[in-house]
């Protein structure tokens, strides 16, 4: 499976409106071969949904960079449960939590709300990511077909 | 020596039928004369060659619009309500339809029956972005192709799908493909569904309007007025700035923008970042609850809701109103009353055409996500009707303001200057400008100088 075979949302989730990181966000995947659908800033968790059921996405990326991470993305897997994206591949990056946290403890956090993969800052470089999600996705197409 | 023309405009309407003779010399539009008749139910081209027949001018190009047996009936079916089911709402109110249903999501068993029990005209069937979404497309594809229905579907969904949807209407015969209205979430793609509707509307609905006489004498085609009054605002729109039309009748109030830039960047020194599909420049709504007869009730209430009414009018208000929308001809007209409902009318369809700035309470900072279109820049109203024929009713614009509600700040200019079509001309100027490509704004201006 190839990148270009591959839909995703990008967005900063709530009210943050940082949006520098999720320009550079969109950059890095798009030179990957990526099919990106970015929805900016201040995104709420339904708009998130909506992008990925209109453009039948594998996942939604969600960024979050002023620390109100957990509140904004209370229920969101839920949500996706609820909406008919149940297996959809959902990542959180950035500055998760305010003030001075364990990341692996804010990891499990996140891990435990229903998100795929973390990347809690200062763990949030730009690294693998296209190919964690590559992997990521091909894994649930593979799961589905043997359901279906 | 410079070009003359001359113009026959009629319009069929649901109670009037209302013609116009235009003439163009140069750059001069002048209006010759005027003239009326009732609309037969049973056969609505009557009275068109009737007036046809009465009118001076039998050399002048004849343009032919009509609202009446309801206008042109659709169903909008997409997916997500605030994606392709809003794009697809748009192309029947732009269009100039009457939007009788919207489904969304998956179609089922119980909206079947409801979409054959309504009979529309044309069906729109829209749902995912090109490469988007395939699993609701297909199975809204199967469900329609069991329909029992003369509706005619036009297939304006994902392209990955046309061929797939086509297959489930193979029998049918009655499906037709455009280019997906959303073809990605940042571009509406309306204008070939657009095309599409009127062409169907010309070759295929005429007849079952009882429009066929008419046109077959006058030798010409007919057009459902909205869209005629759509054109009419692009040709004004260059002249006049950024403007609005509204148009009260006795079940519905509609209400039609053109705005440069419906999308701000910042308001006040905040930041503002859109949200949903983009707006055009010109925009269409229509409340079907909100008249000055059959659906006066609604205005009525939403009056009294809104302290706009003093206690000791409010309960003729009301009795009145329920009078009215049971017998639109009767005799005891209130004027003082028609005010009050022509008001909330027009400051509601205007408040609900416009969008708003949402700002999150816990980042009081941080900056506004707009929804809708801005018509802050709004500086004329045009305002039309049969209730502001009589030249009694005029409306303070303080009363016609936007309300705002909760965190949401209504994107409404404060300030426009309203304009009253007195003689009802709009509909029969808007015939003028029917299927003109190129924009004549010095005509437009001039249908102006008819308003008061």
């Amino acid at each position: 499976m190839r990148p270009e075979e591959v839909t995703v949302i990008l967005g900063v989730i709530g009210s943050d409106c940082h949006a520098v990181g999720n320009a550079i966000l969109e950059r890095f995947f798009r030179q990957k071969g990526f099919v990106i659908v970015n929805l900016g800033v201040m995104v709420s968790q339904d708009e998130f949904i909506d992008a990925a059921i209109e453009t039948q996405a594998d996942a939604i990326l969600v960024s979050s960079l002023y620390g109100h991470a957990e509140i904004d993305c209370e229920g969101f897997r839920d949500r996706c449960i609820e909406r008919g994206l149940e297996d959809i591949v959902l990542y959180i990056g950035g500055n998760l939590v305010i003030g001075k946290n364990d990341v692996h403890e804010v990891k499990e956090r996140f891990l435990k709300m229903g998100f795929d993969r973390v990347f809690a800052a200062p763990d949030n470089q730009l690294t693998d990511q296209d190919e964690l999600l590559v992997g990521d996705i091909q894994d649930r197409r593979t799961k589905r077909a043997k359901v279906g | 020596m410079s070009h003359r023309s001359r113009h026959l405009c009629v319009d069929i309407g649901s109670t009037m039928t209302k013609a116009a003779l235009w003439e163009i010399e140069g750059n001069r539009l002048t209006l010759d004369q005027t003239a009326e008749l009732p609309t037969w139910q049973e056969d609505i081209s009557h009275s068109c060659i009737e007036l046809y027949h009465s009118m001076k001018g039998k050399d002048a190009s004849i343009h032919l619009s009509s609202s009446a047996h309801g206008g042109l009936k659709m169903v909008s079916i997409g997916i997500v309500p605030s994606f392709t089911e809003q794009a697809s709402r748009q192309v029947v109110l732009s269009s100039g339809g009457k939007l009788i249903d919207s489904f969304s999501y998956r179609l089922t068993e119980s909206d079947l029956k409801r979409i054959e029990a309504k009979n529309p005209d044309i069906i729109l069937f829209a749902g995912g972005t090109d490469g988007g979404n395939t699993e609701y497309v297909r199975h809204n594809a199967e469900i329609l192709a069991r329909a029992h229905t003369e509706a005619i579907i036009i297939y304006a969904g994902n392209r990955d799908m046309i061929e797939e949807v086509r297959t489930h209407f193979s029998e049918k015969g009655s499906l037709l493909v455009c280019q997906n209205i959303l073809p990605n979430l940042d571009r509406l793609q309306l204008d070939e569904a657009r095309l599409l509707i009127r062409k169907v509307f010309l070759e295929r609905i005429i007849e079952g309007k009882g429009l066929t006489r008419a046109c077959e004498l006058l030798g010409v085609p007919a057009v459902p007025t909205p869209a005629s009054m759509y054109d009419l605002l692009r040709h004004l729109a260059p002249v006049a700035g950024d403007m609005g039309i509204i148009d009260i009748g006795g079940a519905t109030t509609d209400c039609y923008s053109s705005v440069a830039e419906p999308i701000l960047s910042d308001y006040r020194q905040t930041p503002v970042w859109y949200h949903g599909i983009p707006e055009p420049c010109l925009a269409r709504s229509v409340e079907g609850d909100l008249g000055l007869r059959y659906s006066s009730v609604t205005a009525a209430e939403q009056a009294i809701g809104s302290n706009r009414v003093s206690p000791e009018l409010r309960d003729g208000l009301l009795r009145y109103s329920r009078t009215v929308s049971k017998d639109a001809h009767t005799r005891d007209m209130d004027l003082s009353y028609d005010r009050i409902i022509t008001e909330t009318c027009c400051s509601c369809a205007l408040t609900r055409h416009a969008g708003f700035l949402k700002r999150d309470l816990r980042e009081p900072q941080g900056a506004y996500r707009q929804y809708g279109r801005s018509l802050l820049g709004l500086g004329l109203l045009i305002l039309t009707g049969g209730v502001f024929q009589n030249g009694e009713i005029s409306l303070d614009t303080a009363h016609l303001e936007g309300s705002s509600a909760d965190e949401r700040i209504t994107l409404l200019s404060k300030t426009y200057e309203p304009l009253y079509d007195r003689q009802r001309l709009l509909p029969l100027a808007a015939g003028l400008f029917q299927g003109q490509d190129e924009l004549m704004p010095g005509i437009a201006d001039q249908v102006m100088q008819y308003l008061v």
